[in-house]
């Protein structure tokens, strides 16, 4: 029963999960096959969000704790390499294409 | 410092920034741009959740963050774009196994957060979390390893694989509810379920072929969306809800596309694997490969009035892309038209020749599809192959147990002319024999394939 309550109180998170389904379809259904890479590694990059978890759970975490400090470091440092490692090397395949397009120009 | 709303509202901007770079992304001339709004997106998110009053420890979060940034920098820059996938399936691993990280330290912090009522739906949400987390953990590692050919690429599979996977799935979900009955934070029984978690991902991926890697790889990626979906739950975070539903939706979309367009099935790469059994029907006994020195191969090259150059997985590892493009610069000035075939399944991921080729400054349009060129192939003098093998395999449809079935297919048996060079007539990945190496109209040059494509530059500009 606890499941249908929690359904009931939280309709606009079901609302998001709809739309966000279609938007998440939506958005990938005309990439064209060159950018499937880059594309692949930007969603990739994006997986680094986790870094908000976790410094959630770091930043509530009581002085003395420290296993859960330590823990918590590590899975920030393991997501920041994610998100920051994913983006720019998003850019570098992009660069890529970028300075192909100039010289047809 | 910062109210929740005003967090909140950055949060908003944040989730609009990210979609609106995501639409960017799928359009070839705003697609760097697309990938800076996401990266601000993602910048505005993090600064934000730092403002807020109740954020202690600053010390240990910013120390983190300077140290993920620069080992995140350093590893972008340096690795080859050669070796993408291992390095976007490392990544994926990392993001992974920060994911189980956090999940654990909720699980930890479950009974004084919830008045010691471990069944609730935090805790379910924190079990998906753990569960995708790991998955997505031992599935990257797994695919590094294949992809480093550390085990062999076609796959592993064993008898009764399929049910075992089953098994440890089910296994899972009962120990996860077990813990949940029990109404306390077993250890003990979290461990194993973390343990069978780790095996559920390794099987998952290893009888993967290398062929059907990109869609692996998407997976993963659709793996971690869903595990940042559940973690997002947790926290109440919107924007890790959002963003994890966009992404874990269209890697999903993003596999059945790829395998759509190369008419693979995608359950069966999903339930048994990708690999086949084997022994190849189609190796003829006492064909006999034909040889062509380098001085000759250049003597066609240079006399052909239309080329067609194949390149595959084999031009990536050899790093021989930008002398590809030089021997297609020497060809126009000799007056031989160039074109290039990018078959969707060269390499190991989803445009994987095309980034090298635009590496090499090649131009987007002398770049054909396979269907373009099988149209046109009757008419060109000569295919010219660079490290290829199992995409330019003309019997891939033959029969259905074949590990290529499906995959679109080169007409290479109506071409006049065809030099392949290869480093030795080993079977490709699939582990299959390539019969077009033993047709009349096809000459082979084995070897080293940068110094064969140094010393056929030198030949063509002598002749």
């Amino acid at each position: 029963m606890e499941l249908f309550t929690y359904l009931f109180q939280n309709r606009e998170v079901l609302y998001i999960i709809l739309f966000c389904s279609f938007l998440g379809i939506e958005i990938i259904s005309h990439v064209p096959l060159v950018l499937l890479s880059p594309m692949n590694s930007a969603i990739n990059s994006i997986h680094g969000l986790i870094v908000l978890g976790a410094i959630y759970v770091v930043g509530k975490a009581k002085e003395d704790d420290v296993s859960i400090l330590i823990l918590g470091f590590i899975a920030i440092i393991f997501s920041t390499m994610n998100l920051v490692g994913g983006s720019l090397f998003t850019d570098r395949m992009l660069k890529v294409f970028k300075k192909k397009e100039s010289l047809e120009e | 410092m910062f109210s929740k709303n005003l967090i909140e509202f950055f949060y908003l901007i944040s989730a609009a920034l990210l979609i609106i770079g995501l639409r960017f992304l799928t359009n070839s001339q705003r697609a760097r741009w697309g990938n800076l709004l996401i990266s601000s997106a993602m910048g505005i998110a993090v600064v934000s959740s730092l403002l807020g009053t109740d954020i202690t420890n600053l010390g240990w979060i910013f120390s983190a963050i300077i140290i993920g940034s620069v080992m995140g920098i350093l590893s972008s820059r340096k690795v080859r774009l050669t070796s993408a996938p291992q390095l976007l399936a490392f990544y994926n691993g990392l993001g992974g196994a920060a994911v189980t990280i956090t999940s654990y330290i909720a699980f930890i912090q479950l009974p004084i957060l919830e008045n010691n009522n471990l069944f609730s739906l935090r805790s379910i949400f924190i079990f998906f979390s753990i569960f995708l987390g790991i998955v997505s953990f031992s599935g990257s590692i797994t695919s590094i390893i294949k992809l480093r050919n550390l085990l062999p690429e076609s796959g592993i599979s064993f008898p009764l694989q399929k049910l075992l996977n089953f098994f440890t799935l089910i296994a899972t979900f009962a120990i996860t509810g077990f813990i949940l009955a029990k109404n306390e934070p077993d250890h003990y029984l979290l461990y194993l379920m973390m343990l069978l978690s780790t095996v559920y991902g390794i099987f998952f991926f290893m009888p993967i072929g290398g062929f059907d890697s990109p869609i692996a790889i998407s997976f993963l990626n659709s793996y971690s969306g869903f595990s940042l979906v559940f973690s997002g739950a947790i926290y109440s975070n919107q924007i890790m809800l959002v963003s994890g539903l966009v992404i874990g939706l269209s890697s999903i979309v993003l596999a059945i596309l790829f395998a759509k367009s190369t008419k693979r099935s995608i359950f069966k790469i999903l339930l048994g694997g990708s690999n086949y059994n084997l022994p190849s029907p189609y190796y003829h006994l006492g064909m006999v490969a034909r040889e062509i020195t380098i001085s000759d191969a250049a003597i066609l090259l240079k006399y052909s009035k239309k080329v067609l150059i194949i390149p595959g997985y084999g031009m990536g590892i050899s790093q021989t892309h930008y002398s590809c493009k030089e021997l297609e610069d020497l060809l126009i000035e000799n007056n031989v038209e160039v074109k290039y075939l990018v078959h969707p399944y060269a390499g190991r991921m989803p445009g994987h020749m095309n980034i090298l080729l635009s590496e090499a400054n090649v131009s987007y349009k002398n770049i054909l599809q396979v269907d373009d060129v099988n149209k046109i192939i009757h008419n060109l003098d000569l295919v010219f192959c660079i490290g290829a093998n199992d995409i330019i395999n003309p019997y891939i449809d033959r029969d259905k147990k074949n590990p290529l079935y499906g995959i679109p297919k080169i007409n290479l048996e109506k071409a006049k002319q065809i030099i392949i060079i290869k480093r030795s007539l080993q079977p490709g990945f699939s582990g299959l024999e390539n019969q077009i190496f033993f047709e009349p109209n096809t000459k082979l040059i084995l070897g080293n394939l940068k110094s064969i494509l140094l010393k056929l530059i030198i030949e063509v500009r002598e002749i």
